[in-house]
């Protein structure tokens, strides 16, 4: 059974896929999904509860929550994307070295470890301490904090595939390093950068969120979910939808996500597979 | 044997394993009846289901996905009372575990608790079953240390596992097995991980524990030679049935089924042929999926002998002479 | 203990302060080596050439970037973490007056992760696949997929707004009343505690399910020993330096945890002084914020190697 297929045969996996699939979608056509413009101040309608004009109501400006979701939306996709992309393109490459080299392979553990000793939100903290407050700042600086954990992973895998016998009969057959490496290595580090690369996703979402909370994020009045429930915070009282629509969005995201990282660590490796 | 010696009748055991692809029936139909004193050797290649028959008398394995599907396990329990096995609670077996039936496994390295020390490992069977209290417990389990041939007990008593070797973990084993002398040993290959020095040691030292306390024992094995140096009865065993059972010197002397003939010359043998070398014959084919069991006699698409009325339904164990049973609708006209 | 042993645990510790020392390194590229000029940063876009020039000499900004490093790396070796640029108190000073709170919000959101996630760990590890197995696996995987932040506002809407259980924002010091102190605790150490505990749940699990299926916990049943003594005394025993391994992982996570939700709940604590500081570029004490934050993390490191070497004998050789 190929491993798409064994994926797909867990109602629970293709729920989560399917999630994944309508944020993504919901998050890159926002501009033509949006009924509102989410910049469009009311003040006249504002903290409306939610209403067949406004599905989740309007904030204290009067914007539409649902079109100010789903930009969120789209800004959080983007900068998980994003994300995920430097870090398994940094941390791959470092991790190729560290593998290869072995005397970079003791310095570059260690910084990946120096970088690991802080928690994911107070080093990307930090980091927009020395950045500045835009979309791409912010996926800088959590490619950073998520680079040292790909790094460890493919310096890990190439540390046992080099000691595997087809490696070596590679080897004994005359196969140049950098060809090794490119046709033996890679194509097995595929798995699990792709399991990796879910994980990445969800704490990059979280940790976005979180930075946009504490306002060292992506600033207002540019929608996202972190930035959005900073906002309703002092009308906690008022207009509790305001908070509860971004942070389901969240938990949907994230959960589907990291319920599709074990399906497909599940599916892609056998043996991989825990016990659960 | 008579009905007050028989210590354990299994009868028609069924033991099922549900997969993702169906039922795999591990035991088919497996009866055997051990009286007390006396070593039954449950014989065959892995996947005979001879394990299964081991861990379905107690009961000891995972389930789900494990499950008894028929049959019974009458045990004669120390005060005379008889229980079906298979029908008792939980609560019953843990209390027949250990205090009446012991067992030791096949791989003494990960069969002790790595953590705690071997002296407490033997003593805490008899602190649950015996009620021995803490310092009586100990000092019996030094006693019982020195008893199955480990040298400066007070001093392993203490050890953890890691520091014994493999010979000494299988000596702890069984002292823990045998802790509150119960009436029946189940052995499961427990000489096949060990060197074979090791191994005639151990099983010298079985066969004197089991003459001292008037044990019985089960004994698993797939090593006909084990069979040889320790059994009194023989069951041949072959995808999840029992298809020959007979004294052990019958089995080597007179094998009646074809399977047991085929296993035999399959052996190495040092004696050669009036013409010269033997040469050695394999068995064609393969062993049945448990998932996939065939309707008729099992070993039908592997036997040089089979013919139309083996594969339509299973044969029954029949009697042949010198207390040997037979699964094998033709065995008469077969030479052993 | 053997010599073997006391020699490893040296060159773990080695090896701890070496990653200090990068990280300190790290600490130090962070604010000096990226491109930008902090003293710019800091006064606005307002402030005069002159006036940054000024800074920049005052905080010695202006010195070779070597120089820069290793009065840098002197001072913290001296315990001086310099003076926070806008609060009137050295670093120093500025963490340890906030340490009290935010260590006993880490303390008691920590309880609640294992106290709560460990037994339920093994719970659903022995009863694999029941009800209450998927109840408490999914509701352990959703408490991991909100951000501690949303945990907090929630509770404070229902708790605080609605039932008027607990104060809404603010911190009830000790001197106040040890009730009333307690209370201002109550709901951010639950917010804290929640995703934790689902991590801890997660991994218990896990390494109950793995060590269930050992060997020697076959031959405990076979000994015919009770279902409690099986599963703590043998089954437990073993997965517990897997236990502590996410312990230590989840005290990265708890003080992340703290930073977001001491702003959440308006607690003085050194998670609320982090948050503030970065936002002002308060350099001095981000940097001593770090460098605290990562010597804890090397010490919770280096405790849970030595309850490794006391809890498994195969490790004392």
């Amino acid at each position: 059974m190929s491993p798409l297929r064994r994926l797909l045969t867990r109602p629970l996996s293709v729920a989560s896929l399917l999630m994944l699939i309508l944020v993504v979608a919901g998050g890159l056509c926002a501009p033509w999904l949006a009924p509102f413009d989410p910049q469009r101040m009311d003040i006249m309608h504002r903290l409306l509860p939610p209403s067949s004009l406004h599905w989740l109501g309007t904030d204290d400006f009067g914007r539409d929550e649902l079109s100010r979701t789903l930009f969120g939306a789209r800004l959080s996709v983007l900068a998980g994307i994003l994300v995920v992309l430097v870090s398994t393109v940094c941390g791959t490459v470092l991790g190729l070295l560290a593998g290869s080299v072995r005397r970079l392979d003791d310095l570059l553990m260690r910084f990946a470890d120096a970088l690991m000793a802080f928690p994911d939100i107070l080093l990307a903290i930090a980091l927009m301490a020395a950045l500045g407050p835009s979309l791409l700042d912010v996926v800088l600086a959590l490619g950073t904090v998520y680079t040292p954990r790909v790094a460890r992973l493919v310096r890990g895998a190439v540390l046992v595939l080099r000691r595997q016998t087809f490696v070596e009969a590679a080897e004994a057959l005359g196969a140049s390093d950098s060809r090794i490496v490119l046709v033996h290595v890679l194509p097995n580090l595929v798995s699990p950068l792709l399991v990796q690369g879910t994980f990445v996703f969800a704490a990059a979402v979280l940790t976005e969120a979180a930075l946009s909370f504490l306002g060292a994020g992506i600033p207002p009045p540019t929608p996202s979910w972190g930035n959005m429930i900073a906002g309703a915070q002092q009308y906690i009282d008022r207009a509790m939808w305001l908070i509860f629509a971004p942070g389901l969005a969240i938990l949907l995201t994230v959960l589907a996500l990291q319920i599709l990282g074990d399906a497909l660590r599940d599916a892609l490796d056998p043996r991989l597979r825990r016990l659960t | 044997m008579s009905d007050a010696d028989a210590l354990l009748r299994v009868d028609g055991l069924r033991t099922v394993f549900a997969t993702p692809e169906g039922d795999a029936t591990a035991v088919a139909d497996v009866s055997f009846v051990l009286c007390r004193g006396e070593t039954l050797a449950l014989v065959g290649e892995s996947g005979s289901g001879k394990s299964v028959t081991a861990l379905s008398v107690m009961r000891l394995f995972e389930s789900p996905p494990g499950r008894i599907d028929s049959g019974t396990m009458r045990f004669r329990e120390r005060d005379g009372q008889v229980v079906d096995l298979v029908q008792a609670s939980e609560p019953q077996m843990r209390a027949l575990r250990g205090a009446e039936i012991g067992m030791i496994f096949q791989e003494p390295m990960t069969s002790l608790n790595p953590l705690i020390t071997v002296g407490e490992q033997v003593a805490e069977g008899m602190r649950r079953h015996a009620g021995l209290g803490r310092r009586e417990a100990a000092a019996r389990a030094i006693a019982l240390l020195a008893r199955v041939g480990i040298a400066a007990p007070e001093l392993r008593a203490r050890d953890y596992p890691h520091h014994l070797s493999g010979g000494m973990r299988q000596r702890t084993m069984i002292a823990i097995a045998l802790a509150c002398a119960p009436s029946l040993l189940i052995a499961d290959e427990p000489t096949t991980a060990l060197d074979v020095t090791i191994q005639g040691q151990i099983l010298e030292l079985l066969r004197d524990l089991q003459r001292e306390l008037g044990m019985a024992m089960l004994f698993i094995t797939h090593d006909l030679g084990v069979v040889a140096e320790i059994a009194d009865r023989v069951a041949v065993m072959y995808a999840g049935r029992v298809v020959e059972m007979a004294p052990v010197r019958n089995i080597f002397a007179t094998p009646r089924h074809p399977y047991t003939q085929a296993l035999l010359r399959s052996l190495p043998r040092i004696t050669t042929g009036i013409a010269g070398p033997v040469d050695l014959v394999p068995i064609p084919g393969q062993v049945p999926s448990p998932l996939a069991l065939p309707s008729g006699c099992a070993f039908a698409p592997r036997c040089s002998h089979a013919q139309a009325d083996c594969r339509e339904a299973m044969p029954p164990l029949l009697d042949a002479p010198d207390g040997t049973n037979v699964a094998c609708l033709h065995w008469r006209e077969l030479a052993p | 203990m053997s010599r073997t042993l006391v020699r490893a645990l040296l060159r773990r510790l080695g090896g701890l302060l070496l990653v200090m020392f990068f990280v300190a390194t790290t600490v130090f590229a962070i604010v000096h080596v990226i491109p930008g000029d902090p003293a710019a940063v800091m006064l606005g876009p307002s402030a005069s050439a002159a006036d940054v020039i000024a800074l920049r000499t005052r905080l010695g900004l202006d010195a070779p970037l070597l120089e820069q490093y290793v009065r840098f790396l002197w001072d913290v070796l001296h315990g001086d973490l310099g003076q926070s640029l806008f609060l009137n108190q050295s670093v120093t000073q500025a963490l340890a007056s906030r340490a009290g709170v935010t260590l006993q919000l880490t303390l008691m959101a920590a309880a609640l992760a294992a106290g709560i996630g460990v037994p339920l760990g093994v719970y659903s590890a022995v009863r694999r696949g029941g009800v209450l197995d998927q109840a408490v696996t999914t509701l352990a995987m959703t408490s991991a997929s909100l951000p501690s932040f949303w945990i907090g506002l929630t509770l404070i809407a229902f708790f605080s707004v609605r039932l008027h259980w607990f104060p809404v924002a603010g911190y009830g010091t000790p001197e106040v009343g040890l009730a009333e102190h307690l209370r201002s605790l109550v709901l951010p150490a639950i917010a804290v505690g929640l995703p934790n505990m689902a991590l801890v749940l997660r991994f218990t699990r896990s390494a109950m399910l793995e060590v269930l299926h050992e060997d020697y916990v076959r031959t405990a049943r076979a000994k015919g020993l009770s279902p409690a003594a099986v599963v703590m005394k043998h089954a437990f025993r073993n997965a517990q330096t897997a236990v502590l391994t996410v312990l230590g992982i989840t005290v990265a996570s708890l003080i992340g945890g703290t930073i977001v939700t001491e702003t959440v709940f308006g607690l003085p604590g050194v998670g609320n002084l982090i948050v503030s500081a970065v936002l002002r570029r308060d350099y001095p004490v981000i940097d001593g914020a770090l460098l605290v934050i990562s010597a804890i993390y090397v010490l919770i490191n280096l405790t849970v190697d030595l309850l490794y070497l006391a809890l498994d004998p195969r490790l004392r050789g």
